[in-house]
């Protein structure tokens, strides 16, 4: 690793001379560092895919690669997080070598790293499912609660042969497919269709495969939250398609204006774009915001109009911090507003990633497809297959994320007790969090409503952004690895998830447990005043 | 009204164009077939616990435990647990920061990956390194990262053995690229023959496309062929006098049902080889807990190792990996048990022993009966299973029956496949699926269907197969006038 990271250290001076050579405006934006800007300079000199067979230029040279991979970037795994590992790993080889005990990461939304606990009833139903033989053994029962092994007992009968091995359907297991429909029913009061599910390891799958789907050539485009989740400029890259971004409002508490997304698309259409669809991520990652239900009906109206696939990432729906906010699906929302199976297309994505289970680990998630006509669902299905199908595993961790213990089961008082503890802890991180990131000078916090983060904005004295710019880093890259250095906390800058140019943030889970919250606090303010101190102007 | 994102001819070509027949035409008519109440044998894919093998037990219960850490605080868990079963997950667990439940690093737990190099020195003899193996959610998807990372367009051709297991061409398809087949001689036991590779590469060469990696499948799939030590140095040289990367698909290679051929790694000849090539030849090595005896299909384990590639390469690699955060940390316990078996003086050792050999046993056992069932009949002709988990037979067609199939719409080997499975329940895949030479037909079986089943579902197929012949050669009766 170390090796690995000093390459790259080597590489990173190299080539950030022929990033600002390319991109004069534009300081170096080391914060995705991980990709060499190699990148900007080979996508813009046409390949000569004729080119005869040259003994001297191995096949698998980073000039030769597919260019939509170089250009594709993550930020969440990137520069910052590599420079943390190496501090680690210095702090396990020389205790006291940094003025910080350990590292804290809170670049990615990944609960039971950070000593979440996972639901109980779930792990006790996975592991019979793992490992069935042990249900006939009489010392089982001793050992499980009595309903997590009824429902192993309910799902192995749904698996062909008991056969937790075995590859399933290629939409995955049709009894859990069942499940997770009636699931959706109770929560929507609107009927889903099993055959509507494609479970997949992980709801990001699911969203390649939209993009695969939907992007035809870089003239289509799709609809993305300024500020998003990468994932989306990644598979938007990777599919050779176009970002097509929509400004959320920072000032109204990262509200999402129909004007907003009117203006960009024509000016998208303008450049000749054909956009696709729209994503909208609700609660919202990283800005947190919870759409209000209003404002979700004008968003359907809007693709409706436009002809827009509506792609709702929607794997923070449990995630929900105040009490005047609650999550609606826009499946919930288009069928209120009379808007059926054949009037809109409309892809939701959940995940057993969030939510109160955290069970990141699992690649568990599903999309659920209406809308759209059987030719085109026989495509998904075929590219599904490619895959033969998702982790058995994960399909059914799943199935009981849409259909927990009820009350009156044996194990909902203490599934509830687990559920509520943890959301409740989480409601509580994010307003201390938010509090903290208020207190300090310079810095503006929108309310965490909902999911995992929040996103808080610096105005930088002119000294830091000079500073980093004589580094060649962005000024949020360089306040991060400022940060990691004095304290020992990862953060993402914000240039990882787009934000308005000239304005900087970054992105901090409500993750860490909460007994550490208060040190991670104190850190952080003597740290952003020291800072402030070293460049206010 | 103006077109709809979705509807059908706004969507991707190279979607509309990839075909992955293996879960195409034939099984959704055998799925139609069950719901109706037939008894279908499906034999399409190599998905061994669907048809009765037991998992083994040990990888169960580590997981298990695993899922379940509480276990371990249970005074009673060595009840139904054994102790190396319940030491082996706490050293799992101890590999990770947060058990299965939390994102591993995205190239996989580096714990079992260093346990993964450790099991590829023991195979070849060759130290291999923990950085350089990714894993990934089966090794499908380790397949289609690389082929992403390889293919920039239509002139990018990839070098696919045909028949071949259509993984690749759909993938190809998927990314836009061009599938350049070289054919494996049937007569030659399906060998590989070095001419007809270069006449491939030249052809397309021809055509202005550049031919950037070749495939090979070793154990083969479908043809199960075992390569010798020649063959993978003629294909080692081959690829490094045309500049390509070779992408090794090993994923049968605990699949060998004969002892003249045994699998060795790609790796393990390249190394072997010396010199210069042995540190440029660009390689990629993929394996699976889907196959061998584990057969453990519905975890989604699997890694690939590359030797040989730029750092640089291998960054972007890992770029795109840490997009999708991690593969699964279930699957890829999987894979430890799989690289890290119990060994001898171990409590759960004899019973390792004896699941793994009777699985293997029993395979070895029904490649010959059903070689020898199809062998039986005087229209088909099939090739010994080497390896792997598949029958491949040539199906001789009489000319009535190709024009019936004409009539109905059909390619030959699709119309007989329909034919046999509507028959006796029995579904397989038409070779058009795997690529076959013009006017000769296949179909692919796997053989694993439960030993004692298999004398009643070769008869069964024999049966068809005898009355399918008679319905269509000559006319009946007639030709004996």
């Amino acid at each position: 690793m170390r090796k690995l990271v000093a390459h790259r250290a080597k590489t990173l001076l190299a080539n950030a001379t022929v990033n600002s050579l390319l991109n004069p405006h534009r300081p170096s934006p080391n914060n995705n560092y991980y990709y060499y800007r190699l990148a900007r300079l080979l996508t813009s000199i046409p390949s000569d895919t004729s080119m005869a067979s040259d003994h001297s230029t191995p096949p698998l040279t980073v000039d030769s690669l597919n260019p939509k991979v170089l250009k594709c970037e993550y930020a969440v795994r990137g520069e910052i997080v590599s420079l943390a590992q190496k501090l680690q790993q210095d702090l396990q080889a020389n205790p006291g070598s940094h003025p910080f005990e350990e590292i804290i990461y809170c670049n990615i939304g990944n609960p039971q790293s950070l000593g979440q606990q996972p639901i109980t009833f779930f792990r006790e139903v996975l592991a019979l499912c793992d490992h069935p033989s042990i249900l006939d053994r009489s010392e089982t029962q001793g050992l499980f609660s009595a309903d997590s092994i009824e429902r192993a007992w309910q799902i192995l009968d749904q698996i062909p042969g008991r056969a937790t091995g075995a590859y399933s359907h290629s939409q995955g297991i049709k009894g859990l497919r069942d499940t997770i429909a009636a699931g959706i029913e109770a929560r929507d009061g609107f009927p889903a269709d099993p055959n509507d599910i494609f479970l997949t390891d992980g709801a990001s799958p699911a969203v390649h495969m939209m993009m695969q789907l939907l992007i035809r050539s870089e003239n289509d485009g799709i609809f993305c939250p300024i500020p998003q989740y990468p994932l989306y400029s990644a598979s938007i890259a990777l599919h050779g398609g176009t970002l097509v971004p929509y400004y959320l409002d920072e000032a109204t508490g990262w509200g999402l204006e129909i004007s907003e997304l009117k203006k960009q698309l024509e000016a998208a259409r303008q450049k000749g774009i054909t956009v696709r669809a729209l994503v909208v991520i609700n609660p919202g990652n990283p800005t947190g915001q919870v759409l209000a239900e209003e404002n979700q009906r004008d968003i359907v109206e809007f693709c409706k109009k436009e002809g827009l696939v509506l792609l709702a990432d929607e794997v923070y729906q449990e995630n929900i911090y105040v009490p005047e906010k609650q999550f609606h699906s826009f499946k919930k929302v288009a069928r209120s507003m009379g808007y059926g199976d054949k009037d809109i297309p409309l892809v939701s994505f959940q995940s057993v990633s969030k939510g109160y289970y955290g069970e990141c680990g699992k690649r568990g998630g599903y999309m659920e497809v209406t809308g759209f006509s059987p030719e085109v669902r026989e495509q998904i299905y075929k590219v599904a297959s490619v895959n033969l199908c998702s982790n058995i595993s994960g399909q059914i961790l799943a199935s009981l994320v849409m259909s927990p213990p009820k009350v009156g089961d044996e194990s909902y008082e203490s599934y509830s007790a687990e559920k509520d503890g943890i959301l409740q802890s989480l409601a509580r991180r994010a307003k201390t969090l938010e509090d903290a990131l208020n207190s300090l000078e310079a810095v503006t916090c929108n309310k965490a409503e909902g999911a995992m983060y929040l996103f808080p904005r610096i105005v930088f004295p002119n000294k830091a952004i000079k500073e980093a710019e004589s580094l060649k880093k962005a000024p949020d890259a360089y306040y991060a690895s400022r940060l990691l250095n004095a304290t020992g906390i990862v953060v993402v800058p914000g240039s990882g998830f787009g934000q308005v140019p000239g304005t900087w943030h970054f992105r901090c889970t409500i993750l860490p447990q909460e007994e550490k919250i208060p040190a991670i606090v104190t850190q952080l303010t003597e740290f952003h005043k020291k800072f402030m101190d070293e460049f206010r102007d | 009204m103006s077109p709809k994102a979705l509807d059908y001819d706004q969507l991707n070509e190279n979607v509309k164009k990839a075909q992955y027949a293996v879960r195409g035409e034939l099984y959704l008519r055998a799925s139609e077939l069950q719901k109706e109440g037939k008894k279908i044998i499906f034999t399409n894919v190599g998905n061994p616990h669907a048809l009765g093998q037991k998992p083994l037990t040990f990888p169960r219960q580590v997981v298990a435990l695993c899922q379940a850490p509480f276990l371990l605080d249970d005074p009673n868990v060595g009840l139904i647990f054994p102790a190396d079963a319940i030491a082996k997950a706490k050293l799992y667990l101890s590999y990770t920061s947060g058990g299965l439940g939390a994102y591993s690093d995205s190239r996989g737990l580096p714990g079992i990956r260093k346990e993964v190099a450790e099991f590829i020195g023991r195979r070849d003899g060759y130290p291999s390194d923990p950085e350089l193996i990714y894993l990934t959610d089966g090794a499908s998807k380790g397949v289609m990262q690389i082929l992403q990372t390889v293919i920039r367009g239509q002139g990018d051709g990839i070098l696919v053995p045909v028949p071949q297991y259509p993984l690749y061409s759909a993938a190809i398809s998927l990314f836009g690229g061009s599938l350049v087949p070289y054919f494996l001689e049937e007569s030659a036991n399906w060998g590989l023959d070095i001419n007809n590779l270069r006449k491939s590469v030249a052809e397309a060469r021809y055509k202005g496309i550049t031919v950037r990696a070749m495939v090979i499948i070793n154990p083969g799939n479908p043809t199960g062929q075992c390569l010798s030590i020649d063959n993978l140095k003629e294909i080692l040289r081959f690829c490094y006098q045309e500049n390509l990367v070779l992408l090794g698909d090993e994923v049968y290679q605990q699949n060998v049902y004969q002892d003249e051929c045994p699998f060795i790694s790609s790796r393990k000849v390249l190394l072997d080889m010396g010199g210069p090539i042995s540190k440029e030849l660009q390689l990629v090595s993929f394996h699976t807990v889907s196959k061998g005896f584990l057969g453990e299909c519905g975890q989604r384990g699997g890694y690939f190792e590359m030797t040989n590639i730029p750092p640089e390469s291998v960054d972007e690699i890992y770029k795109v990996a840490s997009i999708s955060l991690s593969p699964n940390v279930p699957g890829q316990i999987f894979m430890g048990c799989m690289v890290s078996p119990p060994q001898p003086g171990d409590i759960s050792y004899a019973q390792f022993i004896r699941e793994s050999t009777g699985i293997l046993e029993s395979l070895r056992k029904r490649a010959h009966m059903m070689t020898d069932g199809f062998n039986s009949c005087k229209n088909i002709v099939c090739n010994f299973t080497e390896g792997a988990m598949y029958s491949f037979p040539q199906v001789k067609l009489p000319p009535n029956a190709i024009e019936a199939a004409k009539q109905a719409g059909k390619v030959p080997d699709v119309f007989y496949c329909l034919k046999l499975l509507e028959a006796t329940g029995i579904s397989t895949v038409p070779g058009s699926g795997f690529g076959q030479k013009e006017g000769v037909f296949h179909l692919r079986t796997t053989i694993l269907p439960a030993e004692e089943d298999m004398p009643a579902i070769m008869a069964s197929f024999k049966k068809f197969n005898d009355a399918f012949m008679d319905q269509y050669e000559g006319y009946s009766g007639y030709s004996r006038m």
